[in-house]
């Protein structure tokens, strides 16, 4: 369907805030664990 | 010589067939196809029910002999101002589960159904990616994050708005919001993929009309999308009302009701009336009531649903 580039732009930030929200914690604990996985509680191993 | 086409016998004859054969009535047939899962089902959701109900009307502290008190674990889990209090805080959960959390999906997938967006596949699996993972990990991770030296108040921290961090998960007023908007951050995935289904199912032309008819988008949302996914979002409330009263877990990993009872919730209580305090009596009325509650909200959500 066609779409305003307002409304484009607007979306596409939505869906790209909610996708940062999803993934930014995630990828956050994980990184945290295995440069100081103390912080985390806990023992990590790749 | 045969006719071209022979007759087939009808379904119920076949059954018959098939019953007589096996020496069964065809009807049991299908009982006993069902038997397994009913089997499961009673053993392990039924039975413990019953059983809790049971147990509700006797005062047990688990090893000492019960005795029978009637209805009195009841009167006093209505009574107490603890337990009101804890009902009111699923309440507040509820708000944050079932509201923002809908409110949240049906504006993503609003956004998907209405546009054609670049890798759509990706997205919806990151979105979906919170909800796959176990709440107990979800509620280690979520400690850390909101913990007071976190990367939560780090940002806060950082960008000048020191004054606004805080132990939010210590907090007597933002522990449980925080549990909350954690629970929203978990569900909001599952129930976006629910409506964006719906949502996909809309023809297209209905959009096309009110596109014609000279709506703008928030209009288009309400008159075509809103009502096309109706059904969809009667599932994602009764999925997250159920989510909301069950919270069980993630209290226990983030908060463990406190601090003080801020963050006590019905399923906390049961386990701490059953395993702390030692009145298996007590916490088996609270379950039951607990169990009630859910049957009679989703009873809510569900009704004109059904009459529609």
């Amino acid at each position: 369907m066609r779409v305003s580039r307002r409304q484009w732009i607007m979306g596409h930030a939505a869906l790209v805030l909610a996708a940062l929200v999803a993934l930014v914690p995630l990828v956050g604990v994980v990184l945290m664990a295995l440069g100081s996985p103390a912080d985390v509680g806990g023992k990590v191993s790749l | 010589m045969q006719p071209a086409t022979l007759s087939r016998p009808s379904a119920r004859e076949g059954r018959r067939r098939a019953g007589r054969r096996s020496g069964l009535v065809p009807r049991y047939i299908g009982l006993a196809y069902l038997l397994p899962a009913l089997a499961v089902y009673v053993l392990f959701l039924f039975a413990p029910f019953v059983h809790s109900v049971y147990l509700s009307f006797f005062s047990w502290d688990g090893i000492t002999p019960h005795h029978y008190v009637g209805l009195r674990n009841y009167e006093d889990a209505i009574r107490s101002g603890e337990i009101r209090s804890g009902f009111l805080h699923a309440f507040v959960l509820i708000a944050f589960y079932a509201l923002l959390t809908t409110a949240v999906a049906l504006l993503l997938a609003g956004i998907m159904g209405s546009m054609r967006v670049r890798g759509l596949v990706v997205l919806r699996t990151i979105l979906f990616l919170p909800y796959v993972i176990a709440p107990v990990v979800t509620g280690v991770a979520w400690r850390w994050l909101l913990s007071p030296s976190g990367p939560v108040n780090g940002i806060f921290r950082s960008v000048g708005l020191g004054s606004w961090a805080k132990p939010w998960l210590g907090d007597f007023d933002w522990a449980l919001p925080s549990v909350g908007l954690i629970g929203t951050w978990m569900l909001y995935g599952l129930a976006m993929m629910l409506l964006l289904a719906g949502v996909q199912r809309i023809p297209l032309e209905l959009y096309e009309a009110a596109r014609i008819d000279g709506a703008s988008a928030v209009r288009e949302f309400f008159a075509v999308t809103l009502p096309g996914v109706r059904n969809e979002v009667t599932v994602v409330l009764v999925l997250a009302v159920t989510a909301a009263l069950r919270n069980f877990d993630l209290i226990y990993v983030t908060t463990q009701g406190g601090p003080g009872t801020s963050t006590e919730v019905p399923s906390w209580m049961v386990y701490r009336q059953a395993f702390f305090v030692g009145d298996l009596g007590r916490a088996s009325a609270l379950g039951v009531l607990l169990t009630l509650l859910i049957l009679l909200l989703s009873l809510a959500i569900l009704r004109p649903w059904r009459r529609s």
